[in-house]
């Protein structure tokens, strides 16, 4: 009687996965907001210098 | 097995061929001097070899075809010991339409065992000297192993081919038990001439196949075999104990973060709405620590039947990167048919990962019909479980799926039991 591949590549993942979580989580990094939130860099601002002006 | 019984009477010796008394065939024997009956390869009448006439002990009635998987004479390899099939026997449970076969091999050296193959689970079997003494109705523990009570019945000989060390009938009836620890099992034979106890191991029907270089398409299982080792419990057992260890370390990881987060309102404040765009320019400040998560929420506790949406970006003044900030928040309730419903949410909010320390100011446009007050938070090191809920699932969801494969493994098996 033989573990599966399965078995030996979840091992493998809960290595990786337990790192990953590790890294991320002293971080604070939150990984479904890698998705969906929007950084920009821009040295004239529009909608500050528009919403500064009313 | 099919007749164990101490014989009385002494084996031929030197006899490698006689006429069969029922057709007049030729039967030649493999196992000369070792044998008590065979049946003739031409008339399937079974023939008594220790009688002098080689009288007839049974005449063949079966209505079962019997086509043997390995043929009678056929050579193979099993436990590093050479043997040669010299007898198969088809067995019926009886009272049910289930048959089984039980081929005796033959080694001048080791003497006999059995290769039982039932329904593509085959299993090699030799006769215990030690019987088990403590046998319950449950089971048993003998040679290290708990024994579980599968089945038992009667087991009558249904077909007949090769030779036997006992005289063995057609019809002939045995009372049977089986017991299982796979991949052993230990069966149990109540017959006229006294108890036979066997104990046998699982074998893979490729090994059957390679060991007797056998040329033809094995039978495949369709159910889990009675002493088949279950081919789901170590995997099920070994995720188990590493996801088991991962869930531990996750747990300890996640209450030292979230015990490290800071959780820091950086700005805070409350927009009284007109209805119409509103807008807020948040005056300066900082965002303390090299790096960390940045959480801007927006909450309308008097939100009622209505909306509302805060888009805009969080503004470093320094650097001068920009994170996007869009909150939508909408929440309606009411009664419909004497039951209270809601929907939507008073709240919302921003998140963002990795924001450096530094000045900023928060920059807004909120528009929509409700003019419920709302309040806007900024929140650096903001403590969260979404990365542990999801590790949480990978680690449960694998030995969760083996636990369920092996415990319908098991299922399938004893629905098949006494």
């Amino acid at each position: 009687m033989k573990s599966s591949i399965f078995a030996k590549l979840y091992i493998v993942l809960v290595v990786v996965l337990l790192g990953a979580f590790a890294y991320t989580g002293a971080r604070g990094i939150r990984i479904i907001s890698l998705v969906g939130s929007s950084h920009w860099h821009h040295e004239y601002t529009p909608g500050v210098h528009m919403l500064r002006h009313k | 097995m099919a007749g164990q019984q101490d014989n009385p009477k002494t084996p031929m010796g030197g006899v490698s061929a006689f006429a069969c008394k029922a057709c007049g065939g030729q039967v030649q024997l493999l196992a000369p001097g070792q044998t008590l009956s065979a049946a003739c390869s031409h008339c399937g009448a079974i023939i008594d070899l220790s009688d002098d006439n080689f009288r007839v002990i049974s005449t063949f009635k079966s209505k079962q075809p019997f086509e043997p998987v390995i043929p009678i004479g056929t050579r193979g390899t099993l436990e590093g010991h050479t043997w040669e099939c010299i007898g198969a026997v088809l067995r019926q449970a009886e009272g049910y339409d289930y048959f089984w076969e039980e081929y005796l091999l033959f080694n001048p050296w080791q003497g006999f065992r059995f290769l039982v193959h039932n329904h593509g689970h085959w299993s090699l079997v030799g006769m215990l000297v030690d019987y088990p003494d403590n046998v319950s109705h449950s089971g048993m523990h003998f040679d290290g192993h708990s024994f579980k009570r599968f089945t038992a019945g009667n087991a009558i000989v249904a077909g007949v081919l090769g030779e036997f060390y006992w005289q063995v009938h057609y019809g002939d009836t045995a009372q049977t038990a089986d017991y299982i620890a796979p991949p052993y099992m230990l069966s149990v034979e109540v017959e006229e001439g006294g108890m036979i106890w066997s104990k046998g191991t699982y074998l893979e029907r490729e090994t059957v196949k390679e060991a007797f270089q056998l040329d033809v398409v094995m039978p495949r299982p369709h159910a889990p075999g009675m002493n088949q080792p279950n081919p789901y419990k170590k995997s099920a057992l070994l995720t188990m104990i590493v996801g088991g260890i991962g869930l531990v370390l996750a747990l300890v990881l996640q209450v030292m973060f979230t015990g490290s987060a800071t959780n820091t309102v950086a700005y805070s404040t409350v927009i009284n709405r007109t209805g119409a765009t509103d807008t807020l320019v948040s005056p300066v400040f900082e965002l303390t620590g090299a790096s960390g998560n940045v959480e801007v929420r927006a909450t309308a506790y008097d939100l009622q039947n209505s909306w509302v949406e805060a888009s805009g970006y969080l503004h470093n003044i320094e650097t001068l990167e920009n994170y996007g900030v869009e909150a939508g928040l909408e929440y309606y309730s009411g009664v419909d048919g004497g039951e209270s419903w809601s929907e939507g949410s008073k709240s919302g909010d921003q998140f963002h990962n990795m924001v450096p320390g530094g000045k900023y100011e928060l920059v807004l446009s909120i528009s929509g019909e409700s003019t419920a007050p709302l309040k806007v938070e900024v929140v650096r090191n903001v403590p969260f479980f979404s990365n542990f809920l999801a590790l949480l699932i990978f680690l449960v969801i694998v030995p969760g799926v083996y636990f369920i494969l092996s415990r319908n493994f098991e299922t399938r098996r004893w629905a098949e039991a006494e």
